[in-house]
């Protein structure tokens, strides 16, 4: 078992960095000849060698990828709300539009259940009408759906800062990442959106530390 | 003079004349005085009604309970979902069994594909409409969700939540208003039939009624008709006492003829449906249409076939006489005689009576909607609400509050935990009924609380345990002592050894404190992981000393302890009494990986009107090193593996990953557990309420309550994610860096730069060139 997750990890590692065939042929060869055992030491070393071989591959295989738009960073028009829950205590409504935060390519639509992709869009309809609280509802549906998703969870910060809530914007976006380990691009864009709630807040000794972790993703 | 004289005659004549000429004159004058001041007095008094009329009729007209439901289920492809559970759920919904899907809550079934044709309902965030759909099921996971008639999947199917209690007013009247647009229109038509068959052409008293009243019950040979109009019901019930006098009467008359004056026969109508008083269950009291549906049909008022209806017009004349539970017989004589007169006035067709009235009385088995049916989850939704309303509004307002209470879920805990406190209690020979339990489940993600039980029968409505039985945790503190630990990397990892050898301290009293292992041994230098996972005493409070018990203390704060902590030595073993919903609030920072998160038991709030008012919404905060958080995770799983958690494993499957701690008090008072599955955090607490020994220890009470449930609840193993700054290194016995080739090294979790350097003899030479070599190979890739 943990040999296994041992390997997994060099093996993640290596996906990012090595086409995925050398890390598949790898990963048969070493369990044929040594068992499971065998797993850990000896990826690092081999993919020494394949680094240098291949040490120009890794930039394409990470970013080539088209991502499929979601979630919307982009400034939104604000459209009046329909329901307008004008007594509604949680928080203003009237809150500015989603903030500019540089757009960044987004993450690719990974997520697997329809369900949670239903919410999402659902949730991006509502923002795009100001209706912050209700798209946030929807994200918490999904939360309950699809608990561990770093992704449902880096959308419900993007509510969150839209609706100007900068510190659990931050503490959703942290949670996003533990849950996004190796997803380098999620980590990527949920670090900017930390930088930009750290700038809101007037922490730009923070905010600055969170760019660079971000720009470390690059 | 003559004249002068027969003067006094006449003027005595003229005199006498004009005497009564004046006292007419004086009596005219004064009745008309008295008949102004009358009509001063009647306009008054009518602009007086009017004022009572109008406010009461245009202002905040009932006081409505609040309902609470539990969270909706939502229904989507890949969910694990039984055919047996699906049913069950329609069936905790009320929805009727029919083919033909004839309206709204109706279902049927074949085999594992379920039709529904669902009701619509306004969510906090949205309305969902009522929909013909098809549900299929495979292999106890939801397969497919289609529109009948579609070819497209539907991505989510929500159905409405389930009811779970109420918050009454004082007086314990129960409605549920409707609006006369979703009124059946077999049910007017019954109601002016039988009470009052000139409602839309009078002024709000009918003189014609009155006397046709008269001649019907003559006829008739007793009470038929009433010759009240329906607005004079409405007046009398709403406005007035029960007194009968004259007076009382006239008010009656004279602020119906107000009411039609001032309001639409439509708003009148609707005002009588809804408060028309049509039952008793217990104490509570059923008004208007729409409860008395509920009440005796268990359907919603839209959805009633033409004899129900009957049935219920029928009740209005007297709901008690005619109760169909008790007297189904009258109730049922009354409902023909409303079906025949309604085919006498020519309002139904005779053959839809002659169908109606082939039916027996299909009430629904009187479910007592008791306003506890989850007395200790109520309970806490009452305590969280009442920070943001006033009793007052609670019980007044008709609020729709949306919990987070998994309907399911909370039944079937329900089940076992009252079943396996009952063998419990038998198999340890403890005094019969004495043993007392405690439950709180939470989702691990966002802190929803899912289930609440306060009691070992968890329907009483007493004594909240999960809320205020306040019990010295004993060992469940001591998580918060090695995470404490765990999170100076430099001093402290899971292999550091300590000391489990015996301590005496001295106690602010004076007195010496020597605590001693739960075996009375001492175990010598062993692993802060070990000392965890068999959760030693003397090892424990040797590391909290080194520690420092205040930085003990702090971490329990950061955890989500709000309560005064005292920094005592004995602290560290657990001298700090907790609610079990306290720890649940603890221990969920540990399932959140390092976030707090503020346990919630509400979702959001509407007005009566559907109105969004509240969210409650999530929030996390991180609070501690999820590095830190991870590796104290992994030694909580070797509680579970080897340590005194083993027995969870007799009944979870052996890969499930759980993490978890018991806790034992001083001669066995208390028993607790508390831990998580990869979907659900849950915590148990054990002992009886006179506080004397429960002869249960952690392990062989608590856990198997937890044990039992989590088998029957949860789905997911635990996934501890791996912080990017957490390695695994392999370590010999002695905690010295070792190989996969050495024999009996095992790897355990290092925050980044705090792996044992030494290495141990079996790496090498070679072995220690080749590591280091790796090393300076994965440093390369981290700092890219």
């Amino acid at each position: 078992m943990r040999g296994m997750r041992a390997f997994t990890v060099v093996n993640d590692r290596l996906s990012r960095a090595c086409p995925m065939n050398i890390v598949n042929a790898l990963g048969t060869f070493l369990t044929t000849n040594r068992g499971e055992r065998a797993f850990v030491k000896m990826p690092q070393l081999m993919c020494l060698a394949c680094l240098v071989l291949l040490s120009g591959c890794a930039d394409l295989s990470m970013y080539n990828q088209t991502p499929a738009p979601i979630g919307g960073s982009a400034p939104t028009e604000q459209v009046p709300s329909q329901r307008a829950p004008v007594t509604l205590k949680t928080f203003p409504l009237d809150s500015d539009t989603i903030s500019d935060y540089r757009p960044q390519p987004e993450i690719q639509r990974r997520v697997q259940k329809p369900a949670v992709i239903a919410l999402l869009d659902g949730a991006q309809q509502f923002s795009a009408q100001g209706q912050y609280s209700l798209a946030a509802a929807k994200m918490e549906r999904a939360i309950r759906i699809s608990p561990r998703d770093p992704l449902v969870w880096h959308h419900l910060a993007k509510i969150r800062i839209a609706q100007q809530q900068y510190e659990l914007a931050i503490s959703l976006a942290k949670k996003s990442n533990l849950l996004a380990a190796h997803d380098r691009m999620l980590q990527r864009n949920n670090w900017l959106i930390i930088a930009e709630s750290f700038n809101y807040l007037g922490q730009t000794g923070s905010a600055n530390k969170a760019q660079q972790q971000a720009a470390r993703l690059l | 003079m003559a004249k002068l004289k027969s003067k006094p005659k006449k003027a005595k004549k003229n005199l006498s004349r004009r005497a009564v000429k004046q006292d007419r004159r004086l009596f005219k004058r004064l009745l008309a005085c008295l008949l102004i001041g009358f009509l001063l007095v009647f306009f008054a008094y009518g602009a007086y009604l009017d004022k009572i009329v109008k406010t009461q009729f245009e202002g905040k007209r009932w006081e409505l309970a609040a309902r609470v439901y539990a969270n909706p289920v939502d229904i989507y492809q890949g969910l694990t979902l039984s055919a047996s559970q699906l049913e069950s759920l329609l069936n905790d919904l009320h929805y009727q069994y029919s083919s033909k899907l004839s309206s709204t809550g109706t279902y049927y079934r074949s085999g594992n594909v379920f039709s529904i044709r669902t009701r619509g309902f306004e969510f906090f965030d949205g309305r969902e409409e009522s929909i013909s759909i098809r549900v299929r099921l495979q292999n106890n996971r939801v397969s497919s969700i289609r529109k009948l008639g579609s070819a497209t999947d539907e991505a989510l199917l929500r159905l409405e939540p389930v009811q779970v209690g109420s918050f009454y007013p004082k007086h314990k009247e129960d409605r549920l208003l409707v609006k006369i647009s979703e009124v059946p229109r077999t049910l007017i038509d019954g109601l002016i039939t039988i009470e009052d068959r000139d409602f839309y052409q009078h002024y709000g008293v009918s003189i014609k009624s009155i006397f046709r009243a008269l001649w019907v019950n003559i006829q008739a040979g007793g009470v038929v008709q009433g010759g009240s109009t329906l607005t004079q019901q409405l007046v009398k019930n709403f406005y007035l006492s029960s007194e009968r006098s004259l007076w009382r009467k006239i008010k009656e008359a004279m602020m119906a003829l107000i009411l039609e004056f001032r309001y639409q026969k439509d708003d009148i109508l609707e005002a009588y449906i809804n408060e028309v008083f049509l039952g008793q269950d217990g104490e509570r009291s059923i008004n208007g249409f729409g409860m008395a549906s509920v009440f005796y049909f268990n359907k919603p008022l839209i959805e009633l076939k033409p004899h129900q209806v009957a049935l219920l017009v029928g009740l209005v004349k007297g709901p008690s006489y005619y109760d169909p539970r008790r007297h189904p017989q009258r109730a049922l004589k009354r409902r023909n005689l409303v079906l025949n007169e309604m085919v006498a006035e020519g309002l139904l067709p005779s053959q839809q009576r002659n169908i109606a009235q082939r039916y027996g009385v299909d009430i629904s088995p009187l479910k007592r909607l008791s306003s506890s049916r989850f007395p200790a989850f109520l309970d806490l939704v009452k305590r969280q609400l009442s920070r943001d309303y006033q009793e007052e509004e609670l019980r007044t307002d008709g609020l729709n509050i949306y919990s987070t209470l998994d309907y399911s879920l909370q039944t079937q805990a329900e089940t076992i935990f009252k079943q396996t406190l009952y063998s419990l209690n038998k198999r340890y020979g403890i005094e019969q009924g004495k043993l007392q339990g405690a439950m709180v489940i939470t989702r691990r993600e966002g802190g929803e609380v899912v289930a609440v039980i306060g009691d070992r029968n968890p329907r009483f409505d007493g004594f909240n345990r999960a809320l205020d039985a306040i019990r010295p945790i004993g060992s469940l503190v001591k998580p918060a002592v090695y995470l404490t630990a765990l999170s100076q990397p430099s001093r402290y990892t899971l292999t550091s050894l300590i000391d489990d050898s015996s301590i005496s301290l001295k106690q602010q009293s004076g007195e010496l404190w020597q605590p001693k292992n739960y075996d009375k041994q001492e175990h010598g230098a062993i692993s802060l992981r070990s000392a965890l996972a068999h959760s030693y005493n003397l090892a424990t409070v040797r590391l909290g000393m080194a520690l420092k018990v205040p930085r003990v203390k702090r971490t329990l704060e950061v955890l989500g302890l709000q309560r005064p902590i005292d920094p005592y030595p004995s602290l560290l073993l657990g001298a700090l009494s907790l609610s079990p919903v306290e720890v649940a609030q603890m221990y969920q920072t540990l399932a959140g990986e390092g976030f707090f998160t503020p346990l919630r038991s509400i979702q959001s709030v509407t007005a009566n009107d559907d109105m969004a008012l509240q969210r409650y919404a999530l929030n996390v905060r991180q609070v501690a090193n999820p590095s830190a958080v991870y590796l104290l995770n992994t030694a909580l799983q070797g509680v579970m593996n080897e340590g005194t958690g083993r027995s969870a494993y007799q009944y979870l499957p052996a890969d499930y990953g759980l993490v978890g701690k018991t806790g034992t008090t001083d001669e066995l008072r208390d028993s607790w557990f508390a831990g998580f599955s990869g979907d659900y955090l849950a915590v148990v607490w054990l002992g009886r309420d006179d506080n004397k020994p429960s002869k249960l220890t952690g392990a062989s009470g608590a856990l198997q309550v937890w044990s039992k449930v989590m088998q029957a609840i949860s789905k997911q193993p635990v996934h501890l994610t791996q912080p990017d700054d957490v390695e695994y290194s392999w370590v010999d016995p002695f905690g010295r860096r070792a190989n996969e080739f050495c024999a009996d090294a095992v790897q355990y979790p290092y925050i980044k730069g705090s792996a044992p350097l030494e290495y141990s003899p079996c790496v090498g030479a070679i072995g220690e060139t080749l590591e280091r070599a790796g090393n300076w190979f994965n440093d390369l890739m981290n700092s890219r």
